[in-house]
């Protein structure tokens, strides 16, 4: 199979390319199962870096036990308590459910970036990952990112951080094709689009660069603000899939670094052709 | 020659300067403005390929830092024109703020959707499809598609809207610089001379420019002959003829308007 037949950039995963996803030698499909996709979540923190979490919708199930948001300010920013918490757009809460439907047992951590003034905002993008990496959390979710180019450093410095600190930074892809957004491009994020199977535990490898998984994204029955629910679509909806999953692999095994994180993720990709 | 700035520059290139300048602006004031144009053929587009209830573009006002929507096209868009929103507001202002491209069925059982689009319009939307301008560096505005007459929004369809997008984003791009006169004359000058400094080309471009407004009254004419655009066919050929009449009458004398004979030209 050539690479040709893998999705290029943040093309949907179609299914005539989910064939040219097969792999072989230790990855091939018989191999053994993935036991890890049994785990729950238990013990794993999840930070959600989005538009806030509403911590009372049912489909987050009270897992959420902190709200912050980002302060920009002259240019620099702080991460602080949001009192009052709650969700500006309503996607932070969808992503949530979502990861919380995977992992049931990890508990949630919203980090508001997106302020009404909308000041700053890759910076606040910037702040919050270096919060998740600081506090040394397992998994965070980013269906979000910045074409700053003035922040292409500060991206890739951070996300290195993270790498080294086995913070999993889940980014989705930008569904501008051929184009650089920061920091789902880098190489230490774990980057997601989208495919339409619809099945939350469906995933795909793909062994062609920038963008490495696929997970459900089109119509995707999602939580919204004031416990309603809609259907959505989009790379966006596509990362907090992989998102849960990675929080149940960090259930299964907390020392997993980024890098066998991602290589067992591989492994047990690609099964729902 | 650049190099000294204007002390330097002899009065008759100065002139000449003046007179790009001028020249310049006369076109960006005649032209029917050629982004919104090329913006509305977009959202027109949008319509028909998708066969929706609308479709409009938003784009961030630098002033405000809100998001203006500039242009719509079908059924249900024309309400939303002239529409502003905060740029972290709603679907479009989630898209526009974190870049990332939706689209959602059902988006009223949103509560806070209606507040200020589908209130105002008195449509409220069945499905919506919204991508961000970007241009490379920098999010400009949002392309937003609503209601697709088979069915629900597929991620198929946010590629296509996406690279409706991207025209969207070029033509704006090139659109700006193309109206940025102080920009054409520094590149005409660091063209002639590349060693030239920014303080120098600065000093010249503000030289040529300073007096470009001068003229009120010759202002007000370009734009008199520039509101032609909107009236009737009729109308503007009356308005035609109107000046032509003028024209023969100012210079029956044999004189143009710079009192020089007409007949030593010939």
């Amino acid at each position: 199979m050539t690479s040709e037949a893998y999705p290029a950039w943040s093309e949907p995963f179609r299914t005539e390319q989910r064939d040219g996803l097969a792999r072989k030698g230790p990855f091939r499909d018989d191999a053994e199962s993935a036991d890890w996709l049994s785990a729950s979540g238990e013990g794993v923190t999840v930070v959600i870096i989005d538009s806030g979490v509403d911590g009372d919708h049912p489909a987050v199930g009270g897992r959420l036990v902190r709200s912050l948001r980002v302060e920009i300010s002259e240019g620099d920013g702080e991460v602080v308590e949001d009192e009052g918490g709650g969700d500006v757009v309503g996607h932070g809460t969808a992503c949530a459910g979502i990861i919380h439907g995977l992992a049931p047992d990890a508990e949630l951590i919203s980090i508001r970036v997106l302020d009404p003034n909308n000041k700053g905002k890759g910076l606040a993008f910037a702040h919050a990952i270096d919060w998740a990496v600081e506090h040394k959390i397992p998994v965070a979710n980013m269906s979000l990112s910045s074409r700053s180019e003035q922040l292409y450093a500060t991206f890739h410095d951070l996300v290195d951080q993270a790498y080294f600190a086995d913070c999993l930074l889940v980014c989705s892809a930008s569904n501008y094709l051929g184009d650089a957004s920061y920091p789902s491009v880098f190489s230490s994020v774990v980057s997601v689009a989208a495919h339409d199977i619809p099945d939350p535990l469906t995933f795909f490898y793909n062994p062609r660069p920038p963008v490495e998984f696929g997970a459900w994204g089109v119509d995707v029955p999602v939580a919204w603000l004031g416990g309603s629910n809609i259907i959505a679509t989009g790379n966006s909806f596509a990362a907090p899939h992989i998102a849960g999953l990675l929080a149940r692999l960090r259930s299964a095994y907390p020392d997993a670094t980024p890098f066998e994180a991602k290589t067992l993720l591989a492994r047990a990709a690609n099964r729902g052709r | 020659m650049v190099k000294g700035g204007s002390r330097d520059l002899s009065s008759d290139a100065l002139a000449i300067l003046r007179e790009i300048a001028v020249r310049g602006e006369t076109a960006v004031r005649l032209d029917t403005d050629p982004e919104m144009a090329l913006l509305r053929t977009i959202v027109d587009a949008t319509v028909g390929i998708f066969a929706a209830e609308a479709a409009s573009i938003a784009l961030l006002d630098e002033a405000s830092g809100n998001l203006r929507f500039v242009v719509a096209a079908g059924a249900q868009g024309q309400p939303v024109v002239g529409m502003t929103i905060g740029p972290t507001q709603g679907i479009a202002g989630y898209v526009f703020s974190t870049g990332e491209s939706i689209a959602m069925a059902d988006p009223a059982q949103d509560p806070r959707f209606g507040r200020n689009v589908a209130d105002q319009t008195g449509y409220v939307p069945r499905s919506l499809l919204a991508v961000p301008l970007e241009d490379g560096a920098r999010t400009l505005g949002v392309l937003e598609v609503i209601d697709k007459r088979d069915g629900p929004f597929t991620i198929q369809d946010i590629e296509t809207v996406t690279l409706f997008a991207r025209q969207a984003a070029t033509a704006i791009k090139v659109s700006a610089r193309a109206r940025d006169l102080r920009a054409v004359l520094a590149d005409v000058l660091r063209s002639a001379d590349d060693s030239a400094s920014d303080a120098a080309v600065d000093e010249l471009v503000s030289a040529a420019t300073r007096r470009r407004s001068h003229d009120d009254r010759f202002w007000a004419f370009v734009d008199a002959i520039a509101t032609m655009r909107h009236v009737s066919v009729s109308d503007r050929d009356l308005a035609i003829e109107l000046l032509a009449v003028i024209g023969r009458h100012r210079t029956a004398g044999g004189r143009d308007s710079s009192g020089r004979l007409r007949s030593l030209r010939r």
